[in-house]
């Protein structure tokens, strides 16, 4: 299912609520699958167990002082 | 110390060591600089202000310690200016931005509070993107920042006027923050050395946030050494950020000398190779058989998928996180953003949480691929930063639609992977185009392997003397 121009503007009026033109409201969507697809592209890395803090730990785990 | 009668052509560790040692003082070198900034920023516009005489006030007083005697610091007197988003409690801060103009922040910045502490002196406030969004540099804003190497080319940015004001020697070294390529991208451009530290090393406290999860502060300058006296200054554990890294800072500076022989240098086989222009890949080879010269392994590596993947998902958290910050103005003055910006955050207002947490949740897996792939064969990648030499102004400020995104996009391919890994990286000039811009290298370490990143491009620099080269505009 994609995202749509209608969708962003239901979510805008009920949601977001900033100013937006007719023409952005149609670009939008075209970036927004684009990063719907990128999200979607990692689902099945994703561990249940894993949090944001993670991404700290890994990065201390793989350093190596000189 | 190099021979020379303008302090201001000095690198930063030279002019640091030559006012300790006394064979320059802080007034000379700050009256250089500003006599070079009123002669030169009306055409490169890197600055949005100048102190002049703060600036040359903290030099008397840098000059009276050096007679007194003093402990100096190991920046004591060297001019600096910074990308204009560090705070100084009651001084104007305003990001580049109307929505930010008049703004006098109640706190000072750690890495501001560092650097004073060091010793150094303060010109003024640098021109950036608005709001640190946007790699090309242009800011409707504020006055054309241009790149001191052809003035009608964009100097890239965010970090914009950083990377024009170390390349036209209007200050010895720069703070600028890197997101996705803001700190590589206008070093690059500019031909200087820019440092991407590990997420993590640098405090943020002080500095305005664009997206936290992948922000990090890094310095500009002429070159590695001068950037790996800044990173000792700036590093290290600070209470008031309570993300920054507890992990020792090394003596980055004391490390500069150790031999290069046996590093492994990884040369990427697939996506960082990807748009590459011609002189561009062909300095950026130059460059491989000078660290070749040196010692070290050179061996070709296949980056993970691991690698798109964060360059797919970086927008999302950035923009998630953009929108966040701004939302309030957003809504009450949309009209004091320029019309770039305020399309660049809209998509962050329809981005799915679970989304957006779900990036958070991949990027530990994604990094632990990274390193597996690239890491087991190599200490450090070697990429280009930007694929071609910077563009036209008018290719950032009349284009339009695809082909103008597709620009954009380019510009930061093979930097933003590295935000969202956390890893460090450095910027290193390797040569001009045939038009006589800029093209650098980029070296990709492990988390906290600055210093190993510091002495490989010291070494080159060693061999090279692009970075003393003095752009004529």
């Amino acid at each position: 299912m994609a995202v749509t121009e209608a969708l962003v503007r239901a979510q805008n009026a009920a949601l977001a609520q900033i100013p937006l033109t007719d023409l952005r409201a149609a670009e939008l969507p075209v970036e927004l699958n684009q990063l719907a697809a990128a999200a979607e592209a990692v689902r099945s890395l994703l561990q249940f167990d894993a949090e944001p803090a993670d991404f700290v730990r890994t990065l201390h785990a793989l350093a190596v002082d000189e | 110390m190099t021979v020379t009668d303008d302090p201001a052509l000095l690198s930063l560790t030279e002019l640091a060591d030559g006012i300790a040692a006394r064979r320059v003082t802080a007034r000379a070198a700050t009256e250089a600089y500003l006599a070079r900034i009123a002669a030169l920023d009306p055409v490169v516009a890197a600055f949005v202000a100048v102190d002049g005489e703060g600036a040359l006030r903290a030099a008397e007083a840098a000059d009276a310690a050096v007679a007194r005697g003093d402990r100096l610091g190991p920046l004591h007197g060297v001019p600096l200016a910074h990308k204009d988003m560090y705070y100084r409690a009651g001084e104007l801060t305003e990001c580049g931005s109307r929505v930010r103009a008049g703004f006098r922040p109640d706190t000072t910045a750690t890495v501001l509070k560092r650097l004073d502490d060091a010793g150094a002196i303060t010109l003024g406030r640098l021109a950036m993107v608005e709001f640190a969004m946007g790699p090309h540099g242009y800011n409707e804003n504020l006055r054309q920042c241009r790149n001191p190497w052809r003035l009608d080319h964009v100097p890239c940015g965010s970090s914009s006027g950083s990377g024009v004001a170390v390349a036209a020697r209007l200050a010895a070294g720069s703070l600028g923050s890197d997101t996705g390529g803001s700190v590589r991208c206008p070093a690059s451009a500019n031909g200087v050395v820019g440092l991407l530290p590990t997420w993590s090393r640098v405090s943020r406290h002080g500095a305005m946030p664009m997206s936290p999860s992948l922000d990090s502060v890094g310095p500009l300058a002429r070159t590695a050494a001068d950037c790996a006296r800044l990173l000792g200054v700036i590093a290290g554990a600070d209470p008031l950020d309570t993300t920054s890294s507890f992990r020792a800072v090394p003596d980055y500076a004391a490390g500069l000398s150790r031999p290069v022989a046996g590093v492994r240098v990884g040369i990427p086989e697939n996506y960082f190779d990807e748009g590459v222009g011609p002189e561009v890949a062909e300095r950026v080879a130059a460059a491989v058989v000078e660290l070749r010269g040196l010692g070290a392994s050179i061996v070709r590596v296949t980056v993970p998928e691991a690698v798109q993947l964060a360059a797919d998902l970086h927008p999302l958290m950035m923009k998630s996180e953009g929108a966040a910050n701004h939302q309030a103005t957003m809504r009450a003055a949309p009209e004091r953003y320029s019309r770039e910006v305020r399309q660049r955050l809209q998509a962050g207002y329809f981005i799915p949480a679970a989304d957006y947490v779900q990036a958070q949740k991949v990027r530990g897996r994604l990094l632990r691929d990274f390193a597996e792939a690239v890491f087991a064969r190599a200490d450090v990648l070697l990429t280009p930063v930007l694929p071609r030499a910077a563009p036209t102004i008018a290719e950032t400020t009349t284009a339009d639609g695809p082909s103008y995104l597709a620009m954009v996009v380019s510009l930061t391919r093979n930097t933003k992977p590295v935000n969202f890994l956390g890893l460090p990286a450095i910027s290193v000039p390797c040569g001009f185009t045939t038009a006589g811009l800029p093209t650098s290298f980029q070296l990709i370490g492990r988390p906290f392997a600055e210093a190993l990143l510091l002495r490989l491009a010291h070494g080159y620099q060693s061999r090279t003397a692009w970075h003393r080269i003095v752009p004529q505009g």
